[in-house]
């Protein structure tokens, strides 16, 4: 069955309609007010085993409106689009509740630029030019792939998802833009049994504007079979303090969690004793560690030209040379801390507002070659892949999809559910060497806050070592 | 929030059938849910949101076929002639049967859906909470919910369904020289909780931390917090679930009855708790519900199947599919994770050893392997008791468990208090469960 992204459902928003928008957001009694509507489509294919795979179709059609009134703001969501005119009265009289209810006075937000545009998706391959059932063919493919890599492959899952959301977004300052985002992505999952044992590891895929990411999965799923193979007999791991070498996937995963959320200012504002910690100027770690996020990466999950708020991307070094050089901010959060807004006010859907949240997290690439990472480590693991993560701001956690021996600077056995943790602060400043295999890993996950997930991310990151990380297992 | 429906109302069985094709049965679920919530941080209304959302979903069957079509905005109509033209999936389940109460409508009262009753009970906790000093900056979440679904079929089935629960999470966060002392609470019921007991909860808990003290690595006797549990329950659950059964990679397929558990342990999944999120006479697919044994006193006692894996794997539904979020298409997970509680209160177990740890959060616990039972977490809310008395707080510790260690040769006792914890991002469902004693737990620290 072809697949078509229905962008005649955009019709509707003419000029006509960008006028009368502007002119309704424009005369509201409200320091601010922003109108955002959205056409989303999607298709979801997941397959265990031998059943039927499921094909779902998803399709939404709504918008969001907030407003803001002396810092305070309301956010009313809805579905369809003919109630948009009573949700900017609702939003605008919220708002004022919100003010008059909502407790000390509050700053204002960063000031909000009028910005025009049309923002369409630069297809490498697009996935609606591929038929439904060459997509489930290619992923069985990859299944079959997957069982013919050795017979303890006891069962082969797999998901798959493309979703195209077009956007609009318009405000009382002005503001008309339209664009679209495409968010694909997936995971093949070997299940390998034997020795009374079961052990998984996956091949993921993910990209903003290319089909091909799934084409080009072959080779990363007969490694994934193997991997669950050898892991079958993974020894338990001895919880304690290690000498630790991720690879680049799992460093991006590090990045993201211990340093990139930390980094979101929504978490900072208002707290005297946080901003004392993260003050600008103060060293963290080694010179040659830098850290930077950044919407301009095409193709990967975590492009963002224009965010939600309509703020344009920029590049924001968080860590330049071991220090503490920047944040993420929102409109809201920029205009607490007197900071420019960073373009990283993002929505997973128009059902949630605009909150702080990373897009491509990146760690630069160091000096060590990557083998000599691993010299002059007498007991270490070797961590390899992510099986995800999480982070209260100062404590994390990240969970490694495979894990080895270190021994003497040897890789040797294989180690289970490898779960390396510790405290931002100190771990940052235990970083002593970074690889120079720099990897552009896409990965088909997502990243979770508040009841938001999973928002396309990406991190790119290089091979990375951490002394005395406590491992659990 | 005044709003165009298309889908106000269902059809009835009938005005279904007179459309219905030869030899083609249809099935129609309507939902709406309208949540109204307000976030308190710092002192200050951070977001009011409300919102409203609806869903439609047609099933269309025929001749050992399903085709589907779901849609938000779409008239049911339409969508009977999308899913037509759906790509057909093979299918050996049936639609749910007619049968029981066609109403099931929670009362809704209309002073507590508005913004500014949920604005003022998340500004009652956090005032309640401002005077704690120490740098603590308090924090709340007031969150109401009504949902609306509507289920009819061919067959004669024909049930509308309202539930309206609510919630109410407090706590805060004081940081002093790259310590982050956290503290959060919640509490679910089906109309706003009141702020006090929450706020004396969070009190405690910031005071039984405030003093950070030292441990070493070892095997310690832990109570473990609900919130603990439930995350505990995952690998469990995923064993006993159909993904895992219809993949045949659980290895507790085909061993119903077969002891796996302490015989303390007793697991349900429990539409009847009259505060669960999930409740009713039926499930998400319009299945009859009913208290669902999972573990039954240590033994293997049923599945979490929905519909079509029931048939697939020759088992009765059981009124176990849900939809994880809003919108979803319902598969196969419980209602509300219930373990049936023990006798001890949690003095006691804290009294149990003379050091006893009580963790109540970790952070990034799930297991790496979905099926094998292993789970590490970063501890953020453990806390040192000695001789029945809290010493403080145990920081940069990892707590290492295995939940059929656990909940097995390692159970020391269970709770008699169960306490709620709602279903999030990252739990397959809510739970209403108490605390439960381990012994030799390992636990290690950074040194």
């Amino acid at each position: 069955m072809a697949q078509t992204w229905a962008r005649d459902m955009a019709r509707g928003v003419d000029e006509s309609f960008e006028t009368w928008m502007l002119e309704l957001l424009r005369r509201q009694p409200a320091d601010h007010v922003e109108a955002r509507l959205e056409v989303s489509q999607a298709l979801l294919l997941d397959r265990a085993g031998t059943r039927p795979p499921r094909i779902e179709w998803q399709e939404a059609v709504g918008g969001n409106v907030r407003a803001t009134c002396r810092g305070f703001s309301a956010f009313i969501h809805f579905d369809g689009w003919d109630g948009v005119e009573s949700a900017v009265s609702e939003a605008v009289r919220l708002a004022a509740v919100a003010a008059a209810l909502g407790g000390q006075g509050a700053a204002p937000w960063a000031e909000a630029t009028a910005v025009r545009g049309r923002f369409p998706v630069d297809f490498a391959e697009d996935p609606a030019g591929v038929p439904v059932e060459e997509k489930i063919r290619l992923l069985d493919g990859f299944a079959e792939l997957a069982r013919a890599q050795d017979r303890q492959v006891a069962a082969v899952q797999w998901r798959y998802f493309d979703r195209l959301r077009q956007l609009w977004l318009f405000t009382s300052a002005g503001t008309a833009i339209a664009q679209e985002k495409l968010d694909l992505g997936g995971a093949v999952v070997a299940v390998a049994r034997g020795m009374g044992q079961t052990a998984q590891r996956g091949a993921s895929f993910g990209s903003s504007n290319d089909f091909g990411a799934l084409r080009r999965l072959g080779p990363a799923v007969e490694e994934a079979a193997r991997t669950a193979v050898r892991m079958l007999d993974a020894e338990a791991i001895e919880p304690g303090e290690y000498t630790v070498v991720c690879d680049p996937e799992l460093t991006g995963v590090f990045t993201h969690e211990a340093f990139g959320h930390l980094s979101e200012a929504d978490g900072q504002v208002h707290d005297a004793w946080l901003l004392q910690e993260l003050r600008i100027g103060r060293r963290f770690a080694i010179p040659e560690l830098h850290i930077y996020d950044t919407g301009r990466d095409l193709g990967t999950r975590g492009f963002l030209p224009i965010d939600d708020e309509g703020t344009p991307a920029r590049d924001v070094d968080l860590i330049r040379e071991g220090v503490l050089v920047g944040r993420l901010h929102s409109r809201r959060t920029a205009g607490i801390m007197g900071d420019p807004p960073t373009g990283n006010g993002r929505a997973i859907n128009y059902r949630h507002p605009p909150i702080v949240r990373m897009r491509n997290t990146v760690m630069a690439g160091g000096s060590t070659a990557p083998e000599d990472l691993l010299r002059g480590i007498r007991r270490g693991i070797y961590a390899k892949g992510s099986s995800g993560g999480q982070t209260n701001g100062e404590m994390f956690t990240f969970r490694a999809a495979e894990a080895y021996r270190i021994a003497d600077g040897r890789i040797t056995g294989p180690l289970r559910n490898a779960v390396l943790t510790g405290n931002v602060f100190s771990t940052l400043g235990q970083i002593t060497a970074i690889g120079r295999d720099f990897t552009r890993y896409e990965g088909g996950g997502g990243c979770g806050k508040a009841g938001q997930m999973p928002l396309p991310v990406s991190h790119h990151a290089p091979s990375l070592r951490i002394e005395r990380c406590l491992v659990g297992g | 929030m005044d709003m165009p429906d298309r889908n106000a109302s269902a059809p009835s069985p009938e005005e279904l059938r007179a459309l219905a094709q030869p030899g083609e049965k249809i099935e129609l679920r309507l939902a709406e849910r309208l949540q109204t919530s307000a976030e308190v941080r710092h002192g200050q209304l951070e977001t009011l949101l409300q919102g409203r959302e609806q869903q439609a979903e047609v099933r269309l069957r025929q001749a050992g076929v399903l085709r589907r079509a779901g849609a938000r905005t779409t008239d049911w109509r339409e969508l009977v002639g999308r899913a037509r033209d759906a790509l057909p999936s093979p299918s050996e389940a049936g639609f749910a049967p007619p049968g029981g109460d066609p109403m099931e409508l929670a009362p809704t009262l209309p002073d507590e859906e508005g913004p500014e009753q949920v604005t003022q009970r998340a500004m009652a906790l956090v005032q309640q909470l401002a005077s704690l000093g120490g740098g603590f900056l308090p924090q709340a979440t007031a969150t109401w919910t009504r949902v609306e679904r509507q289920i009819v079929n061919t067959l004669g089935l024909e049930h509308h369904a309202r539930i309206v629960s609510a919630q109410l999470t407090g706590g805060g966060r004081a940081v002093q020289g790259g310590d982050f002392h956290t503290v959060s609470r919640s509490a679910l019921g089906t109309s706003l909780p009141a702020a006090g007991a929450l706020a004396d909860e969070v009190r405690q808990r910031f005071a039984w931390g405030q003093r950070i003290v030292p441990l070493t690595s070892g095997r310690y006797t832990i109570a473990l917090g609900p919130q603990i549990l439930l995350s505990l329950l995952t690998p469990l659950l995923n064993r006993l679930s159909a993904p895992a059964l219809l993949a045949r990679t659980s290895p507790w397929l085909g061993r119903l009855g077969d002891v796996v558990l302490d015989e303390r342990v007793t697991l349900q999944a429990d539409p009847t708790l009259p505060d669960g999120p999930r409740r009713g006479s039926r499930d998400d697919e319009g299945t009859p519900t009913s208290l669902c044994p999972l573990i039954d006193a240590g033994k293997i006692a049923g599945f979490v199947v929905d519909r079509e894996s029931a048939a697939r794997l020759s088992l009765d539904a059981r009124g176990t599919a849900y939809s994880q979020s809003f919108g979803d298409v319902p598969t196969a997970r419980p209602s509300s994770l219930a373990i049936v509680p023990g006798d001890q209160d949690l003095g006691g177990m804290l009294r149990h050893a003379p050091r006893v740890l009580l963790l109540e959060g970790w952070i990034g616990a799930q297991p790496t392997n979905p099926l094998r039972g292993e789970i590490a977490g970063n501890a953020v809310g453990l806390y040192l008791w000695e001789d029945g008395e809290v010493v403080g707080r145990v920081k940069n510790a990892v707590v290492s468990l295995s939940v059929f260690d656990a909940l097995g040769p390692s159970l020391g006792a269970l709770g008699n208090r169960p306490q709620w914890v709602a279903g999030g991002m990252l739990q397959p469902a809510p739970g209403y469960l108490p605390y439960a004693l381990v012994e030799g737990v390992g636990v290690a620290v950074r040194g």
